[in-house]
């Protein structure tokens, strides 16, 4: 398959007029709703999924790639402006960032982030469309059990690469596995841990869990510190655009983070998170002197962006490919894709071209749009910024409620996000991440589905997961992996690139 | 005895009351073989998984020093909460405009800095952009006002 054509029927889809409105649109309110102060990528996605529900498959994955893209950058917004990363990936962004907003220097820190993002997602772009038709070839051969131990792989790169308390990692993973299992059991029909509430025989609200731990749960937190000083920088936002100078001294800082990215975001957990804290990292040490990192060094922007968007970008190849979440906004993307009727994995590239190459296309038709309309509009987003708190927390709360109740139509869903609004702020205070219990949540059904089936052919004989070499081989990286966290010399590597 | 590391024994301690709720509660499923798996098999397996992760959190918790429990901040956690559930039945009775100025009202409280003139102006925003993206704009069906 040649994969210039397949790119023109890509475009075909995603350069019409409805799909370029949808991603206009999508990219406009996922940077407005990701600008707000503790509001990251994931309560976006969450809060505007319900506007893609009345559109085809391939405009709906085209918009919310574009919200997606969008909540990143104002993500990157808040970061710099405000020294409150919007997520966990922005925030090696404050370190440099925020000092240059304090010299007077926001505009061309913006401005080399929107530039450094839109480079890293075209190169970005290219890798998705190279590397997933092969690996949808070798993923259609998988079987049960291979694709059981590709999830423990997954899911145990996600503890691993979690910020935190591993054995609390691994806990949220189990815990969030729990909680895929409520509802209607597929084999049996068995209806379980429901409690005797018809509404939950379709499982957990996804979203409504989500939305609480990441949203609400967050807008409760930041309630609490309050009083903590919080200084916008609006007044002195100098040009957006960089300069020359600016820019050729940060070109190659945009490349390492681009590469960077682009390799860190395939893997399950890492996406955006583990690329910008590894590009900082490395890029401290090998950037060309003179170094000012700390104290805004314009390639201490320029790096983690870059690595961030392309690790973005790059997370979509499981998601596309096997069907299988790398980081909780994937797996808001899978939902997506169910509620439209389609189970991802291996068999949409073949039989829904279309919408696979479309959604590719679609990805840097996103970043051009994103680049086009945050330069322009970075005063647009500042001024919203510059609304105190107080009278943006009731704003989010609304979103968020209007984001869950349009799932279902159901009030049910509510008293949901009321329950994993209180679970996930305890969690929060426990020192508990939620991106890992996200993921078990997701991938729970799956998982057993695909034990049971694995084990019915090989007759209860639990070895049959070491029998396959693919599926051996998952297990053996996944032992790896947890052998290398207990290391006590790579394990403090780990903790200080985490507190870096 | 002393316990050394609060938040990590409190958290393991839940646990290991977490997996040990889900192993009681499973047994009311069919277990079966490994080979046919019932309804109760996998949630079991979990359960002892979760219970086991539990215990290594919570013991070694009594012998190494770490962090005490957080302080709540009940105010901010009651309001916001309290608000979200107020939103629910509103809408389920009165509709959509009233179950945003209650929604604002109710955690509006959460921040004892923000006015109560302040709480209507956010809400009256509140209403006309949301009834103008989500009703008007994307026609989501949602009723705004109470049936009469």
């Amino acid at each position: 398959m040649d994969i210039f054509s397949n790119l023109v029927i890509g475009f075909s889809v995603a350069v019409t007029l409805k799909s370029l409105a949808y991603c206009f649109v999508g990219v406009f309110l996922g940077t407005l709703i990701g600008v707000l102060p503790g509001i990251g990528p994931v309560a976006t996605v969450a809060m505007l999924l319900p506007l893609t529900f009345k559109l085809d498959p391939a405009t709906s994955m085209i918009m919310l790639a574009g919200i997606y893209y969008g909540a990143q950058y104002g993500g990157s917004t808040t970061a710099i402006l405000v020294n409150i990363p919007g997520e966990s990936s922005s925030v090696v962004t404050t370190l440099d960032g925020y000092q240059m907003a304090r010299q007077g220097r926001a505009g061309p820190a913006l401005g080399i982030a929107a530039i450094g993002s839109f480079a890293a997602g075209t190169v970005a772009t290219l890798i998705v469309a190279l590397f997933s038709p092969p690996l949808a070839t070798i993923a259609l051969k998988f079987q049960p059990a291979d694709y059981f131990s590709l999830m423990v792989f997954g899911l145990i790169g996600a503890v691993v690469l979690a910020r935190g308390s591993l054995r609390k990692a691994i806990a949220m993973v189990v815990l969030g596995l729990l909680l895929g299992l409520v509802g209607t059991d597929v084999n049996s029909g068995v209806m379980r841990f429901t409690f005797g509430a018809p509404a939950l025989a379709e499982g957990i609200s996804f979203v409504a869990l989500a939305m609480g731990m990441f949203g609400v749960a967050e807008v409760i937190y930041n309630l609490e510190q309050r009083g903590q000083d919080r200084q916008v920088f609006t007044s002195k936002l100098g040009r957006v655009l960089p300069s020359r100078a600016e820019l050729s001294f940060s070109k190659w800082s945009i490349v390492r983070g681009t590469a960077l990215g682009s390799i860190l975001g395939i893997l399950p957990g890492g996406g955006a998170l583990l690329a910008s804290f590894a590009a900082y990292t490395i890029e401290k040490k090998v950037a060309r002197a003179p170094r000012d990192f700390g104290n805004g060094d314009i390639r201490g922007v320029a790096a983690p962006e870059s690595a961030n968007n392309a690790g973005a970008q790059t997370s979509f190849i499981p998601m596309l490919t096997l069907g299988i979440p790398s980081n909780p906004t994937m797996a808001l993307m899978i939902g997506a894709l169910m509620i439209q009727g389609i189970q991802p994995g291996p068999e949409v590239m073949t039989q829904r071209p279309e919408l696979f190459w479309g959604i590719i296309a679609s990805m840097w038709i996103g970043n051009l749009f994103l680049l086009m309309l945050n330069l322009p509009m970075i005063g647009l987003w500042v001024k919203l910024l510059a609304v105190p708190y107080r009278l943006l927390f009731p704003a989010i709360l609304v979103f968020c409620c209007i984001g869950v109740f349009t799932i279902n139509n159901n009030v049910f869903d509510l008293f949901q996000l009321v329950a994993f609004s209180g679970i996930g702020y305890v969690l929060l205070k426990l020192g508990c991440e939620p991106a890992p219990l996200v993921l078990g949540l997701v991938l729970g059904p799956m998982m057993e589905e695909y034990l049971r089936r694995a084990l019915l052919i090989s007759l209860g004989d639990p070895l049959v997961l070491l029998a396959s070499p693919i599926s051996a081989g998952f297990l053996i990286a996944a032992a790896a992996l947890l052998v290398s966290i207990a290391v006590p010399a790579i394990r403090a590597t780990r903790e200080q690139a985490m507190k870096e | 005895m002393r316990i050394r590391s609060q938040t990590d024994f409190w958290c393991g301690l839940l646990f290991v009351a977490v997996g040990a709720a889900v192993i009681v509660l499973a047994q009311e499923y069919r277990f079966g073989t490994s080979a046919r798996m019932g309804p109760g098999y996998f949630p079991t397996l979990l359960g002892s998984l979760m219970a086991v992760l539990g215990l290594t959190l919570a013991l070694p918790a009594l012998a190494i020093d770490g962090e005490r429990l957080p302080k709540l901040h009940w105010r901010p956690l009651a309001m916001v909460l309290l608000g979200i559930a107020v939103f629910g039945i509103t809408l389920e009775y009165l509709g959509f405009v009233a179950a945003i100025f209650a929604l604002v009202a109710v955690a509006g409280l959460a921040d004892p800095d923000l006015k109560p003139i302040e709480i209507a102006l956010v809400a009256l925003f509140m209403v006309l952009f949301s009834t103008g993206i989500f009703v008007l704009l994307l026609g989501l069906p949602i009723r705004l006002w109470p049936n009469l």
